[in-house]
């Protein structure tokens, strides 16, 4: 009985379904060397730009694609994929948010994240990725007094392509992985980040991935540098619309901490899941890693997944200089159809290295949840330490959960230590809670957040609310 | 207020097998009167607790049992909370990550809506909850934790005082409340149980021992042995039990 | 997969030899058609997961041949066994009747050695034989069929509780670079029961490669403690498979301890078939010596309700040596109410000692209750300061901290006579 409450409950609505309509300007379907050259020309890219896009071109031409997830889908026809689309723009870009296409700005309102720079997001910058490019970015003048660059990938090309030169592809190198090279060939946009020596970033800052054109891989690419004793907190978000085929999101994430630096990584990722059926949805085939490089640095990932068709993602920390921290805080919710391999990698270079993984996996409906970790601890990691917990709860009895943690110690002076757990939601916590005089609902959407507590305490406080709300839309029910 | 009759019921255990656990309850617990059921361990006291609040572990095989003029059989557990019925676990259970007060506000305003009572706001809960806790003697720090979490036996038994005086019920069970306390917690427990009782109000003790009774003083007393109410008489019959135990009575089935 | 050992190779000779020794028709089609599976599969390489810490690739280009019968018994080699026991003595893997002793074997039980057991109870032990392996996951098995010659048949009749603990004794003597392909078979029926221990010693003998797969049925509420011993050559290369067979109400516990080889490989597969079967797999790794290398992976298939399993292993390692752990419990739809347990604990006492662990889970049911843990650490520095505190030196404070991490693992042990042989080994070989 309680199985056919959850079932009913775990339905999920989907309110970010709709479509803009627009105009755009959008290639035909097809990657070859013209697409990259069109594209690195549109941008007006350095040359350095563009001979590192054909590289990655021409390695990826090389690779098949990895199998060894747990996940399944189709094959994808990479030639079937519109890799640009752009709002149309009357000349080369709003200089300010006024001149902004009004469509635009009303699409992200209705997404809940409103432009302007006040009201609910006041202390928020926001960059807002719409398909392949970004179409604004709040509060430039505000973070500019304090020094700290934010500003799309495409602008950080022209105005501080040294910047650019020095760091793109150090962390996540175009031949790491076949998405990974394939973001490198096409990207489009993404975010840019730089915050200066000695300074605390002053407010949050985020950015707001859309993706809105049918058929339209969304390739962003976002590389944030921290340096020495800096500070900064950073979200992301990402929705798109509801659409019978599947679409791909391969996007590229770097992240760079210097001495003393600090960088918090926040992701609510919310794409389009496909419907009950596991008809359409996204692809998010992503990958994210951090840096330290100097000495008392700190990379902290938080993620919240609660979208996509299939999710592939591994936040992942490269803990080199001494004493450097690496965290990882995950909630994965797979309903219906949904399928997600997530998890992270902490590698330990430096001595006193530690590092963090706490991972919840929710799994409901026809949901497959997969904890992929690696913990590495290199020979010169001296004391290094790691603590890794993950926990799954099932919701349905025709979910999975599963976990493949790789722990692989190459220093004696270690400690790690890795816990797991997966059980079904607690009969007896339910029936605490009704004798109490909660519904079943209530009950349940309370469990769960308790068992996500953990992970929404990492969330920065303006969007802690914003995820446990969307927990509870992904487990809200038609139970009259 | 209380009304069973004939209540039969049985569990299956691992091997599907079913065992009997109620043969045939009646009880009559009239609005202002405190009943203790007391017997040895493996009785059915705890069962019958737990069915009259909707433990769907067990099969009500026959019989019935009203609240109120509602028969609860047919009422899922939420309902029979809301309805007014109580049961202060004997072992409370964990629950990771919820918030102690957000959970009994949330508790509190459910029960509320369905007596058609506006909910509470922030502020007036919060006002309720701390003269509650006072009366308990009970740290505010609590209200910070998360649902029994890491709580001693002596204060779980204290939370779920704390929650019966939040939700005011007509009918509360205590089973086994005072099972793990010190004498202090005890007296607590039984101060806040006793600023409950009024001529509306029903309470039901379940207890192994007599100590409860001293501090909660009961109108009639049951004997539960085999499934089975097998005598009852005034709060005499508790001395007698803790006098003699259970054996002379199994005697003289 | 690309065919190893296409060209006509050391081991080309060798099948050919073992083919040509008399034995019935089915069993010589069925090993050809086996050896042919293997040359198509090849040996496992490090880009199979499964695989990926644990090269063997070195197997191809050593001249293994088969193993013959040493004259030269070692003294004393059966002088630490247990007392009470129904003991059978293999000699570089043929079996020698005369260091044998079975005189307390009840009567209603088959005990023999492989190739007897073919010739006197063929219509039982074919059906076994022909169990058709999964060599495509794990390709030695293919290899042990092709060239299996020998090994043990047990099978325990209904209700017959054996009360003193089957020794089979795997000595490899005086002999250098062979291979031995081992199979046994114990089949225990419906509320039998019966403890056997696998031992493998060396004596003389060095840079040799055992191929050995175990196969263990056990029926309702059949119950069988299962104990192996590897105290293989420094040089050797040991590869074993064991798969256990669960039915209803069964209860399985494996206790595997491996402190021997230069690599080691132990595949434990458990097959819960049927409703409440339950089975308990401990195990010890410790590796005192250079390059040794053990790699343990268990693999747990959950396929009926209320079964339960549990995984503790502990390991200790110094030297330059490194050990791989996988387990995984996998839990069918069917398998609702199963509780799995794993937990892999390591204790590395040199800085050069390397730790690869892996406890997996894949559920897909909802019923379920599963936990697992690993850790991996050095030994306690306060516990250690404290006892040089105390006065006792650095070496033997470590020695008795490293007891201390595996101590309870043994303890464990219910039978006292098999607790304290496996306690003396462990002290003696080990130095713990």
């Amino acid at each position: 009985m309680t199985n056919q409450y959850l079932k009913q409950i775990v339905n999920k609505n989907y309110q970010y379904g709709f479509v803009t309509a627009i105009e755009s300007d959008t290639f035909a379907p097809g990657l070859s060397e013209e697409v990259i050259h069109h594209i690195s020309k549109l941008k007006n890219e350095p040359e350095f730009m563009l001979q590192w896009r054909l590289r990655a071109y021409q390695y990826w031409l090389t690779l098949s694609p990895p199998r060894w997830a747990h996940v399944n889908f189709p094959n994808i026809d990479y030639q079937n994929i519109i890799y640009y689309s752009a709002p149309r723009v009357k000349k080369d870009g709003p200089a300010s948010l006024e001149e902004v296409d009004p469509k635009l700005l009303e699409t992200y309102k209705k997404l809940g994240i409103p432009l302007h720079e006040q009201g609910r997001l006041a202390g928020v910058a926001v960059d807002a990725v719409f398909d392949s490019v970004s179409v604004a970015t709040t509060f430039k003048a505000k973070l500019a007094e304090a020094g700290v660059i934010f500003c799309s990938f495409s602008e950080a090309v022209q105005e501080y392509p040294a910047l650019v030169e020095k760091y793109l592809g150090t962390v996540v190198p175009y031949r790491d992985n076949f998405f990974a090279a394939l973001n490198s060939a096409v990207f489009s946009d993404g975010s840019f980040v730089y915050i200066p020596k000695g300074v605390r970033c002053p407010m949050e800052l985020s950015t707001y991935f859309r993706i809105n054109a049918a058929n339209t891989g969304q390739f962003e690419r976002t590389l944030i540098i921290a340096d020495a004793d800096s500070h900064v907190s950073y979200l992301e978000g990402c929705t798109a619309p509801m659409r019978d085929e599947n679409q791909l999101h391969a996007a590229v994430v770097e992240l760079v901490a210097l001495e003393n630096a600090e960088i918090k990584y926040s992701t609510v990722q919310n794409w389009y899941p496909g419907d009950e059926e596991g008809r359409g949805g996204i692809y998010n085939f992503v990958t994210k890693r951090g840096a330290c490089r100097g000495k008392h640095a700190k990379i902290s990932w938080t993620q919240i997944e609660t979208g996509s068709a299939i999710t592939w993602k591994y936040p992942s920390v490269i803990l080199q200089g001494d004493d450097s921290i690496g965290e990882f805080y995950s909630v994965a919710l797979t309903n219906h159809h949904q399928q997600a391999d997530t998890g992270t990698k902490m590698i330990h270079i430096g001595k006193n290295t530690r590092s963090t993984i706490i991972s919840k996996g929710i799994s409901a409906g026809f949901g497959q949840n997969t904890y992929r970790g690696l913990v590495r601890v290199l020979p010169q990691a001296l004391y290094a330490r790691n603590y890794t917990q993950c926990e799954s709860l099932l919701l349905s009895a025709t979910c999975g959960a599963h976990t493949f943690p790789y722990i692989e110690v190459k220093n004696p002076t270690s400690q790690i230590e890795h816990e797991a757990y997966t059980s079904k939601i607690g009969a007896d916590q339910l029936f605490y809670c009704r004798q109490r005089g909660l519904s079943i609902e209530d009950a349940i959407s309370m469990i769960v957040n308790g068992f996500c507590k953990r992970v929404f305490n990492e969330l920065p406080m303006e969007f802690a609310v914003e995820a446990q709300k969307l927990l509870e839309v992904s487990l809200e029910g038609s139970v009259g | 207020m209380l009304i069973i009759k004939n209540l039969h019921a049985s569990i299956r255990d691992e091997k599907q097998k079913t065992k009997k656990i109620l043969c045939g309850i009646d009880l009559h617990v009239k609005s202002g009167e405190v009943h203790a059921i007391m017997g040895p361990n493996g009785s059915g006291k705890s069962t019958l607790a737990n069915i009259l609040a909707g433990q769907k572990e067990y099969e009500v095989t026959q019989g019935e049992a009203w609240l109120d003029g509602k028969n609860l059989m047919d009422l899922e557990p939420e309902s029979r909370a809301a309805a007014g019925l109580f049961l202060a676990f004997q072992y409370p259970v964990e629950i990771p990550g919820v918030n102690n007060m957000y959970f009994l506000k949330a508790a509190v305003n459910s029960v509320r809506k369905h007596r058609q009572l506006p909910p509470l706001d922030a502020m007036d809960f919060l006002t309720l909850i701390k003269n509650k806790m006072k009366e308990m003697e009970m740290d505010e720090k609590f209200l910070s934790r998360a649902v029994n979490e890491g709580f001693s036996g002596g204060e779980k038994k204290c939370n779920e005082i704390l929650q019966m005086l939040m939700l005011e019920p007509k009918l509360a069970i205590l089973d086994e409340t005072d099972s793990g306390l010190d004498i202090d917690a005890l007296q607590r427990v039984a101060k806040g149980v006793n600023s409950l009782r009024d001529f509306k109000r029903s309470i039901v003790v379940v207890t192994h021992y007599q100590r409860l009774l001293n501090y909660i003083v009961p109108d009639v007393v049951h004997v539960m042995m085999k499934g089975k109410i097998i005598k009852s008489g005034g709060k005499e019959l508790a001395l007698e039990l803790e006098e003699k135990g259970y054996g002379w009575l199994g005697s003289t089935e | 997969m690309s065919a190893v050992f296409s060209t006509s190779s050391w081991l080309e000779n060798i099948f050919d030899i073992t083919s040509s020794v008399f034995q019935p028709p089915w069993l010589q089609a069925f090993r050809t058609q086996q050896f042919k599976k293997f040359r198509e599969r090849g040996l496992p390489t490090m880009q199979e997961e499964r695989w990926k810490y644990t090269p063997v690739s070195y197997l191809e280009r050593t001249n293994f041949s088969l193993p013959i019968i040493s004259n030269k018994w070692p003294k004393n080699c059966l002088e630490e066994n247990l007392n009470s026991i129904i003991l059978l003595v293999f000699n570089n893997g043929h079996f020698s009747e005369e260091m044998s002793d079975l005189h307390l074997l009840p009567p209603e039980v088959i005990l023999s050695p492989l190739s007897a057991a073919l010739q006197a109870h063929e219509h039982l032990v074919k059906p076994y034989l022909l169990q058709q392996l999964d060599g495509q996951r794990h390709p030695f098995m293919y290899l042990n069929s092709a060239f299996l010659n020998e090994g043990i048949f047990l099978q325990i009749p209904k209700n017959c509780v054996i009360p003193y603990p089957i020794h089979f004794l795997f000595l490899n003597i005086n002999q250098s670079y062979f291979m031995a392909s081992p199979r046994n078979i114990i089949v225990a029926h419906e509320n039998s029961q019966v403890k056997i221990i696998e031992e493998h010693r060396a004596y003389q003998a060095e840079n040799y490669f055992i191929n050995v797969v175990t196969e263990l049925y056990t029926n309702s509420n059949a119950r069988v403690d299962y104990y192996k011993l590897q105290r293989e050559h420094l040089t050797s290369t040991h590869i074993a498979n064991i798969n256990v067979h669960q039915k209803q109400n069964s209860c399985v516990n494996t206790f595997l301890v491996d402190f021997g080889s230069r690599l080691a490989r132990e595949d434990l597969t458990i097959n819960l078939y049927e409703r409440r079967a339950t089975c308990h797999m401990k195990g010890l790794y410790l590796l005192r010596h250079d390059d040794q290398h053990i790699d343990n992976h268990i693999y747990v298939d959950h396929a009926a309700e209320n079964c339960t399993s549990s995984v503790l292993y502990k390991g200790i390692l110094d030297k330059k040596s490194q050990a791989v752990f996988n387990s995984k419990v996998y839990a069918h739809v069917e398998a609702k109410k199963t509780h799995a347990q794993q937990t892999n604990h390591n204790l590395l006492l040199s800085s050069s000692a390397e730790v690869n662990t892996k406890p997996e889970l894949e559920i897909y049911t909802d019923d379920v209750t599963c936990l697992h843990g690993a850790t991996v650490g050095q030994v306690n520095a306060e516990a250690l300061f404290y006892l040089r505190a105390r006065g006792i030196e650095k070496e033997a404070a470590l020695k008795l901290l490293a007891h201390a991490f595996i101590t309870d693992v043994i303890e464990k042990i219910e039978d006292s006579a098999m607790k304290n042989y496996i306690q003396r080994q462990v002290s003696h070989y080990a130095g713990l």
